[in-house]
């Protein structure tokens, strides 16, 4: 057997896997899903924090990208385009699950989000140039579900305010409330934890 | 301005330049800009945060057999006249080569299959070359996981078929290792390795809704 | 090994018997109206699957329930047709089979998905994509078609397929291939023996791997082939008249690898085996 390389040095550009695509060219929709898999799985994945869940979520946004390739005409670049649809992918989904993606509220009246606790003057030192990455991930991982979305779109995914509030459909101040809720309660996460850390042997 | 205010309007501006008498609060309370400074970096780490991983081959085999069925790939057709014999280029299994080039990050294979990054992502040949390979998702499901996925009536077969596949793994790898310069050697633990993943997706093709 | 096989084949056989011995059988026809190069799927789960060609534009299928612990769902969206048996609570394997007969247009595109029974497929000029997981696969009389199949277990009969892509997957089954030639006919197994028997064609590449099972070609004298084998810890016999190749880098090894030619070598022919034996033979 050749062992199956992939045709490294014959990879279609973007523009033109495009164009195939909307031919039916099996090879061009395998070449935009292996550009792209990897931001749109982790998208998924982020916003889900289960595997089996984000890699059912990537699925179906690839195919609903591919099935409506045809009308894709160039106006935005096409991994807007796609991760739109992966971002309207998860949000379906928990929606259909019952999970309340952004809490209407502002304020915090004994829904499931914890609100993070104020901060008068901590005497622990500045967090920054002490995150590390994979903390950074486990804290995101276990922010409740509400937080994480806007916190993934915004600072990770980079949406704007305005664009999160149209995608989520809340408004931009509840985004902007949900988002700050967000990064303190990571802020907490992330000071226990590197607390933690210091205490061990 | 007192803390409880300043934080009470943080949300709003802290996107923005600090100005007027938010500013001034900042310049006085060691408190409020250390938070300020500590939210900023949680925003700023979480932007250089890269994709975490891959979905494993079975996503792309499914999306695969979707658009198949839904008429959406037209397959090539080769014209029925004598044909120039091409050398050899194509891949065995198309629904398999995501698979291949994801287990060609495995071990012994890594040499011989430079898998071109995704964007962003620099590619650490000598990283992966040294480590155990990464734990992937459903791919990395262990064996005993992937036998608990499937009907009681199959598990007989699934864990004969494991059997049979780890085992072909194991004698390539052995082999592999004798014949480190022999291609064909790295042909065979691919190929061992894809015979894996046939077992793998049709597991993951029953347990599926 | 062997007895494995059998023993899957055995279980096979059981459940056939069972089902035509079931008291509480439901048949359920449906028909379809459909345009040229439908897409007509199969998702069984225990049960064998037969399809033929139809006359005319239409999808017929006859399900044959054997107990009501299954059900089947159908649908047609455009010129797309797909069937999946459900199971329901107290299904078992041999209460929920299920047997599908179909008729399609010849130029329908063919998936076939089961867990048990038998996959038979014939006639057709459309693609084909069969599934299973210990099935006994039968496809013939297949032209102009990529014919796609992947199983577990169970013995793969490919007779009379031409003109498409041919690529066969089985971890433990056997493959048989009898007049099967095409542009790419790609074969590979972990346990399972090969035996091709046909004249490769003109023109195409032909890729036949067993791990540790036997692969057999039987080859016509007037074939034209340019064949590479080669086994790691089996053995390597030619019983076929083969040429030195010129322009060769390959270096054989009496015994353990081979490589020739025949005829006008039109046809490109590669086997190999970590340990199975590979035998040529002239027919």
């Amino acid at each position: 057997m050749t062992g199956a390389t992939k045709k490294q040095n014959e990879r279609l550009p973007e523009a033109e896997a495009i164009e195939r695509a909307k031919q039916g060219d099996a090879e061009a929709f395998q070449v935009l899903y292996d550009m792209h898999r990897r931001r749109v799985y982790s998208l998924c994945l982020r916003m889900t924090t289960n595997t089996a869940e984000a890699e059912d979520l990537t699925q179906e946004a690839f195919l609903q990208l591919f099935r409506k390739i045809a009308t894709f005409r160039g106006e935005s670049a096409f991994s807007t385009w796609l991760h739109r649809m992966a971002v309207n992918v998860v949000l379906m989904q928990l929606r259909k699950k019952g999970l309340q993606v952004v809490p209407l509220d502002d304020t915090t009246d004994g829904n499931e989000e914890e609100a993070p606790k104020k901060d008068f003057g901590a005497q622990d030192p500045a967090l920054a140039g002490s995150i590390d990455r994979i903390r950074l991930e486990k804290a995101v991982e276990s922010l409740p579900p509400g937080y994480r979305t806007i916190f993934v779109l915004h600072d990770v995914e980079g949406y704007e305010h305005n664009e999160i509030a149209e995608i989520v459909g809340c408004s931009i101040g509840n985004s902007k409330s949900q988002l700050h809720k967000a990064r303190m309660k990571l802020r907490e996460l992330l000071k226990t934890s590197r607390a933690e850390k210091a205490t061990k042997p | 301005m007192k803390c409880a205010e300043f934080q009470e309007i943080l949300p709003e501006i802290i996107d923005r330049e600090a100005a007027g008498e938010h500013a001034a609060h900042l310049q006085t309370c060691t408190s409020c800009s250390e938070l300020v400074s500590d939210l900023k970096a949680i925003s700023e780490e979480a932007m250089r945060l890269g994709p975490t991983g891959e979905p494993s081959p079975r996503v792309w085999a499914n999306i695969q057999r979707a658009l198949e069925e839904e008429g959406l790939i037209r397959p090539e057709r080769q014209p029925g006249v004598a044909l120039v014999p091409k050398p050899r280029r194509s891949s065995p299994f198309r629904w398999l080569v995501p698979a291949t080039a994801a287990l060609a990050l495995v071990g012994a294979v890594m040499v011989y299959n430079a898998r071109q990054p995704s964007k962003g992502q620099p590619f650490d040949l000598a990283k992966t070359t040294s480590k155990p390979p990464e734990p992937r998702p459903a791919a990395d499901i262990d064996d005993e996981q992937l036998l608990a996925e499937v009907a009681a009536p199959m598990r007989a077969e699934y864990a004969s078929g494991l059997k049979s596949v780890n085992q072909s793994i194991r004698d390539a790898q052995q082999d592999l290792d004798q014949n480190p310069e022999d291609d064909d050697a790295r042909h065979f633990l691919m190929d061992a390795y894809e015979q894996r993943e046939t077992v793998y997706e049709l597991a993951m093709a029953r347990s599926m809704p | 090994m062997g007895t494995k096989e059998r023993a899957g084949q055995v279980a096979v056989a059981l459940l056939v018997c069972l089902t035509t011995l079931s008291a509480t059988d439901t048949k359920k026809d449906f028909k379809y109206a459909v345009g040229p190069k439908a897409s007509v799927s199969i998702i069984n789960e225990y049960g064998p699957v037969s399809v033929k060609p139809s006359s005319g534009n239409q999808v017929l299928v006859s399900a044959t329930l054997h107990s009501d612990s299954v059900e089947v769902d159908n649908s047609q969206v455009g010129n797309r047709i797909e069937f999946r048996t459900h199971l329901l609570h107290g299904a078992t394997p041999q209460n929920s089979q299920v047997e599908y007969e179909v008729l399609v247009p010849s130029d329908a595109s063919v998936t076939v998905h089961s867990t048990t029974g038998l996959l038979r497929v014939e006639q057709l000029q459309g693609d084909l994509t069969v599934q299973g997981d210990a099935v006994q696969v039968d496809v013939r009389d297949i032209k102009d078609a990529h014919v796609h199949v992947k199983t577990l277990n169970g013995p793969i009969t490919l007779t009379n397929i031409r003109n498409g892509h041919v690529e066969v997957s089985s971890v433990g089954g056997d493959i048989t291939m009898s007049a099967v030639s095409g542009p790419l006919v790609e074969v590979s197994s972990t346990s399972g023996k090969i035996r091709y028997d046909g004249d490769f064609g003109i023109g195409g590449e032909y890729r036949m791997q067993s791990h540790s099972g036997d692969v057999e070609a039987i080859i016509p004298a007037d074939a034209s082939v340019d064949v590479v084998a080669r086994s790691v810890r089996g053995e390597v016999q030619n019983d076929f008249p083969l040429r030195p190749k010129v322009h060769n880098s390959f270096i054989a090894v009496p015994g353990k690898s081979l490589v020739g030619v025949a005829g006008k070598a039109a046809s490109s022919v590669i086997i190999r085996t970590f340990s199975g034996k590979i035998r040529l033979k002239k027919r």
